[in-house]
């Protein structure tokens, strides 16, 4: 299902790995998926955002909602 | 596009007919889907109204149009390789049977603890000649369609690294077919128009994949 796969070496911080790992470990996903995920998504945000819109979280709960400040 | 050969039989006639297993579609293919089913469903609905048959007992999905659905969210982009949003489709005679959307992002198992991502199915939909309506006398073209586009959804999301877990909210009339897929029914969600939540977990998916073998 997945297209041809190249490799590539990634320097990360301690901090960088230690959250990479602790997203691995809780989601019970490989490292390489993870970030795959992080991927898609920071593309798909920044897609949206280059169009103008913007990016919210919302507690249907609470009725809050909240712009995501992205830098 | 990845396309694997499959079969469906025919209702008719339970001739086995080839058919394909295509896992990542684009807006022209949607396209094609739509121009087929728009003038059917039409068909059927208005033999419906004619027939007398309530509105309740209609497909309920009679109105589904998956291109608008597509840009009410904001995105026609179901083909490119990093798009969250993935349609795939069972193919014969040169025809979509099924489409299934899937994406693989913003949802989270509410059975696994941890918060553990799934694929969480958007739109599931046979063809509309493949539905049973026994009110004008239809009977479906094709059968196992659904199953088909489910075993799509559960390879991709094995694909992701998800382990097969699935999730979906149901319309009223589909519920029996996600219990027969095994699925787990979580109950109606306020959050999404009332509508059934089911999700698949990992054990599941397995049992779903492997029919009559035991679990470990």
């Amino acid at each position: 299902m997945m297209s041809a796969k190249r490799t590539m070496t990634l320097n990360l911080t301690g901090a960088e790995m230690d959250a990479l790992e602790e997203l691995s470990k809780r989601k019970e996903l490989s490292k390489t998926a993870v970030i795959r995920q992080a991927l898609r998504l920071y593309q798909a945000v920044d897609v949206r955002l280059a169009a103008g819109e913007k990016l919210f979280f919302e507690d249907e709960v609470e009725k809050k909602k909240a712009e995501v400040m992205v830098l | 596009m990845s396309v694997t050969p499959t079969k469906l039989k025919k209702r008719a006639s339970g001739e086995l007919v080839g058919a394909e297993l295509h896992t990542r579609l684009d807006l022209a293919d949607l396209l094609d889907a739509e121009s087929a089913w728009t003038p059917w469903r039409f068909r059927m609905i208005k033999q419906l109204h004619q027939a007398g048959i309530p509105r309740a007992n209609w497909p309920q999905h009679w109105h589904w149009n998956w291109v608008h659905k597509l840009l009410s969210k904001g995105t026609l982009d179901i083909g490119g390789a990093l798009s969250p949003l993935r349609l795939m489709g069972v193919k014969c005679e040169d025809e979509w049977q099924g489409l299934v959307l899937a994406t693989c992002l913003g949802h989270q198992s509410r059975i696994a603890k941890g918060g553990m991502d799934l694929l969480y199915l958007k739109y599931l939909e046979s063809a509309p000649w493949n539905l049973v309506v026994n009110e004008i006398g239809q009977a479906p073209r094709y059968s196992g369609v659904g199953r088909q586009l489910m075993e799509l959804g559960v390879r991709l999301s094995e694909a992701l690294d998800f382990r097969g877990r699935i999730g979906l909210h149901a319309l009223p009339q589909a519920d029996g077919f996600y219990v027969r897929c095994g699925m787990t029914d979580l109950g109606d969600d306020p959050r999404y128009e009332g509508l059934r939540y089911f999700e698949m977990t990992e054990e599941q998916a397995r049992a779903f994949l492997n029919p009559g073998r035991t679990n470990r």
